[in-house]
């Protein structure tokens, strides 16, 4: 090996630009924070680098070309179907989930602005720095083709967000931290050994090529159900599903509320990118002995989440079960593709389910992150947590009355929200293959999740309610701007999603088809 | 009178546009100017549906007139289509009409009215898109987005109990639509042609037909939802109590279109679309419609509020449609188009006039009252009119909706008509005694009702009131208006579905 290839080894460096802006704003973030006093410079530098990635994912995915004319000088963001080893890939799929991962960052820090009072003279450089970090480990988390990549994404990414959940260093902060850390500990020991097992039944940790060795119909043992559940545990905790889903109040309450949002909306995301990976393409073989499984915990997710989630006053608890229930919803992708799989038609009904699922991914983040943004920026202005004091508020702060209508309506998926459009996608594809398969019971799977979001009305409309029905003193209150750009951002694009769902659409649907490995 | 000039593309969705529109400067502009821009933003609307329903009236044939066909979502075969024929150019403009009725007769309402008109305006316009939509996706877009309104009116500007019943309200028929909602998938993957149109899948679904279980499962999926909304025994506990607590504005949309989205659901989707299944069930719609029927009119026998008197009124006259949809002969469903368009207009009119005794007396409870007719001859007089039109006296709308429904009965059914036929008596029964109790008869002078101040009902309320009443009498002397487009419609639509 020459000595220049170990210094720069020779790999397609293009195909990594987002991460790496990513990266090298991670790394100059601290260093950066000493020379900023007044706390706004930190806030635009993190911002620049987040905005930088995510229009590089954005001109990939869109094939965006610059040159100067008369220069000869060309630059490409074509790079789509370029990997530079066979661990790391540029897709379609990554590209799509790269947008979500740092768009929400971005957003969240653009509402963070002043979410961090307390001490945040010391630590702002820190914070800034780990949401690069974070989002840097959910970008691998997109491309990663290999397990071990796969599960360092992963690590980076929760790693930084424990820390992350516990910034403020207050006791909730503390607690939220501890917590997170603790179940998340045990995931990656589980993640490890579910690896472990797949290793050793195929010899490889590539996924699609664990996807050609484990092929349909074949007879498997109790290992391979041992490696399942073990992957299936893991990745459980990530997206926040019944059973590993206790964390995911407390870390969601006791983080500052962009934390909370970037949670609920990227890493959730982070989770479900691993998952359709992991059990789309490298199980996708054994699919008979996960889809009952599957969906045996997807309905009691989505159960769990929605009926404790009416008991809750805290705003934040309440998102946080919303957000346990709709990974209970987003499962329905997984299992459809999955029962499309074993009739042998993934490649159509198999590439709706995971398109609804991508689109659905997509719309939760900007609902939920616009949510938390709202809950955290309203915290700052004296209006605390709790559903007793959102009452007026849509006197007091028409705007982000109006624009939590809209998210909270859209997570209950009613039109024209984009939460119905993609919501409708994910459930139809569920009876889409019921319907066409003669599979009673992912009809049930598909009743069931729309009794769940009948459910979920109720403590929807109940916020609602508070804020435009019921009154209580109080001046008009007036917000942070950035906060207020974050969540018009949020709302402008729900809304989008659900009066003009063509171009989101067909972005999900090329991202599901890279995702299962085909070109339409 | 030459009515093309009018067949435009797009002619439907830029006047649903417009009327959005319009109606912003209501929610966002000054307070005081909100009613005349909500007012002004039903104008287009009204002269457009009015347009179209004389032109389908006067060239009555069976098919979709005023089409748009635009593309909106290609991949999964969405598409912005509008359309109105026989069945729902009258309800299209019954909703414009009802709603600058609604806005006038509110005029002199004073708390948040940016919100109050505004919400009215926007529901004009969801009403209109889901009586007008071809799609069914589009359908639904609609339907749902009409319960955001309705939500409002009736939980900031409804009575003491407005909290429950508007909760009770969303939380009942948002849960119903989710289960329709299903329906639809399973209609739209069951045909497999990629498309949402509905006139391509009511085609699809009679002439190629379906499994008998899933058409059976589908058909039950689509009834439940529309039988909620309509609404049928028992899932109708949800319309009294969101009929005493709203206001009369909500009232009157609520009973005047809303309850119509119901029945115009089962007759342009769940029926035409599963025909073979909805045979099956014939008899299940039977006995649902007599049970609301006698079960409805049982109950207005022991109201003592008004307006829940009329609510119930409305659960019993819903049950004949349901009847009506049962006989599948082309009587049958005209009649039940018709009746739609009766009740719309009648019950919207007592709901004025129950709203007008609330603010003349201050009070809605027949217990209360009793001889107050010498105080208030007008409201009195037109109560009476419309309590007349409704329990279906000859020379009145309700008289034709109800004599071509129970003619199409004894077709179908024949000697079964002795099951719903009591309701007429029942009917008659408790619209006059409450008049008599309420409004005629000694005079009470209960301690809660202010004698001394009790006034007439005033201009504003006076004027829209007798407007419906003039057209309940009108389409009850000249029927023929309406019922030739219903007839060609029935007959079209049954002939399709292969029944008839």
């Amino acid at each position: 090996m020459a000595w220049s290839d170990f210094l720069l080894p020779p790999l397609d460096w293009q195909a990594f630009t987002p991460e790496l802006v990513v990266l090298l704003f991670a790394l100059l973030a601290p260093i950066v924070a000493l020379w900023d006093t007044d706390r706004k410079g930190m806030q635009q530098f993190t911002l620049f680098g987040l905005g930088g990635a995510f229009l590089m994912s954005l001109g990939s995915l869109l094939g965006w070309n610059f040159g100067i004319p008369g220069t000869g000088i060309h630059f490409t963001l074509e790079y789509i179907g370029r990997s530079p080893n066979a661990a790391f890939v540029v897709t379609e799929a990554s590209q799509f989930l790269k947008l979500i991962f740092t768009g929400v960052a971005f957003l969240a820090v653009l509402g963070a602005g002043k979410v961090l009072p307390r001490r945040a003279d010391e630590d702002h450089g820190e914070f800034h720095s780990l949401v690069l970090f974070a989002t840097l480990g959910m970008m691998i988390v997109a491309s990663a083709q290999e397990l071990i990549t796969l599960l360092l994404g992963i690590e980076i990414a929760s790693m930084s967000s424990y820390l992350l959940a516990g910034i403020r260093r207050d006791r909730a902060g503390a607690e939220a931290a501890v917590k997170y850390f603790t179940i998340g500990a045990v995931s990656s020991g589980m993640t490890l050994f579910g690896i472990s097992l797949v290793y050793g039944i195929t010899g490889t940790t590539h996924i699609p090529t664990i996807g050609t060795m484990l092929e349909v119909g074949g007879q498997y043992d109790a290992v391979t159900l041992v490696t399942i559940l073990m992957l299936l545990a893991a990745l459980a905790f990530k997206i926040s599903s019944v059973p590993f889903h206790v964390w995911a109040p407390d870390v969601y309450q006791g983080a500052p509320s962009p934390v909370a949002g970037m949670l609920a909306a990227g890493s959730k995301a982070m989770g479900f990118a691993a998952l359709f990976n992991v059990f789309l393409v490298g199980l996708i073989g054994v699919a008979a002995d996960w889809q009952l499984t599957l969906a045996a915990v997807a309905v009691v997710t989505m159960f769990l989440g929605n009926l404790v989630a009416l008991r809750q006053d805290s705003l934040r608890r309440m998102l946080a079960y919303s957000s346990v229930a709709q990974a209970g919803y987003l499962l329905i992708a997984v299992v459809a593709a999955g029962a499309a799989a074993q009739a042998g038609t993934l490649a159509t009904q198999g590439w709706y389910a995971v398109t609804g699922g991508l689109l659905h991914l997509l719309v939760n983040a900007g609902m939920k992150l616009g949510a938390f943004l709202i809950v955290g920026a309203l915290i700052l202005v004296g209006v605390k947590d709790h559903i007793g004091n959102y009452k007026g508020l849509g006197r007091r702060a028409p705007l982000f009355a109006f624009a939590m209508t809209v998210f909270l309506l859209s997570m209950a998926g009613l039109p024209p929200l984009g939460g119905f459009t993609s919501k409708f996608v994910l459930f139809s594809s569920a009876v889409d293959v019921g319907v066409t398969q003669s599979l009673g019971w992912l009809l049930w799977l598909a009743v069931f999740a729309v009794l769940n979001s009948a459910i979920s009305l109720f403590y929807y409309v109940r916020v609602i309610r508070t804020m435009y029905v019921e009154d209580a003193p109080g001046d008009k209150l007036h917000i942070d701007s950035g906060a207020r750009m974050a969540v018009i951002a949020c709302m402008v694009f729900v809304l989008l999603v659900g009066i003009y769902p063509s171009w989101f659409l067909d972005a999900a649907r090329g991202a599901a088809a890279s995702m299962l490995g085909f070109t339409p | 009178m030459d009515f093309s000039v009018l067949e435009i593309d797009g002619l439907i969705p830029y006047t649903l546009l417009a009327t959005l529109l319009l109606g912003l400067p209501a929610f966002f502009g000054p307070e005081q100017n909100a009613k005349k821009w909500a007012l002004f933003s039903t104008v287009p609307a009204f002269l457009v549906t009015t347009w179209m329903f004389v032109d389908v009236g006067i060239n009555a044939g069976g098919g979709y007139r005023y089409v748009t066909n635009w593309t909106w979502v290609e991949s999964l075969g969405i598409s912005l289509s509008f359309g109105v024929d026989g069945l729902s150019a009258s309800l299209a403009w019954l909703t414009a009409l009802l709603t600058p009725l609604v806005i006038l007769y509110s005029w002199k309402e004073g708390h948040r009215q940016n919100l109050f008109f505004g919400l009215l305006a926007i529901l004009n316009v969801t009403v209109l898109g889901v009586f007008t939509t071809l799609d069914l996706f589009v359908f639904y877009i609609f339907w749902e987005f009409v319960l955001i309104p309705m939500y409002f009116l009736i939980a900031i500007w409804g009575g003491p109990n407005r909290k429950y019943a508007s909760f009770k309200f969303f939380v009942y028929t948002g849960a119903a639509s989710l289960v329709m909602l299903l329906g639809f998938m399973a209609v739209y993957f069951g045909a497999g042609l990629q498309t949402f149109h509905i006139p391509t899948l009511v085609t699809a679904g009679s002439q190629f037909g379906w499994a008998k279980e899933f058409g059976l499962i589908t058909f039950g999926v689509l009834a439940l939802g529309f039988l909620v909304k309509l609404p049928a025994v028992p899932f109708h506990t949800w319309l009294p109590d969101a009929h005493v607590q709203a206001p009369t504005a909500g009232s009157v949309m609520l009973a005047g279109v809303l309850l119509k989205m119901g029945s115009y659901g089962l007759m342009r989707i769940a029926f035409p679309m599963l025909p073979e299944a909805a045979m099956a069930y014939q008899w299940v719609f039977f006995v649902l419609g007599s049970v609301a029927v006698l079960y409805g009119a049982f109950l207005c026998l022991a109201q003592d509020d008004l307006k829940s008197l009329i609510a119930y009124s409305s659960v019993s006259h819903m049950g004949m449609i349901t009847i009506a949809l049962a006989t599948f002969n082309d009587l049958g469903w005209a009649g039940a188009a018709y009746m739609n368009v009766a009740h719309g207009i009648i019950a919207a009119g007592m709901f004025m006039a129950a709203g007008s005794l609330q603010h003349s007396t201050g009070t809605r409870l027949i217990s209360r009252l009793g001889g107050i007719a010498q105080k208030t001859p007008r409201l009195a007089g037109l109560t009476a009119a419309l309590f007349l039109a409704s329990l279906g006296l000859p020379g009145m709308m309700g008289f034709i909706a109800e004599f071509s429904i129970f003619a199409a009965i004894w077709e179908a059914f024949g000697w079964w008509i002795m099951v719903p036929i009591w309701s007429v008596l029942i009917t008659a029964g408790y619209y006059l005694w409450a008049l008599q109790r309420a409004f005629y008869g000694s005079e009470r002078r209960h301690r809660d009702v202010d004698w001394e101040h009790m006034h007439d009902i005033n201009d504003t309320e006076r004027w829209p009131t007798v407007a419906l009443l003039i057209l309940a009498i009108i389409f009850g002397v000249l029927p023929a208006l309406l019922l030739g487009q219903m007839d060609a419609w029935s007959q079209s639509i049954l002939h399709l579905m292969g029944v008839a």
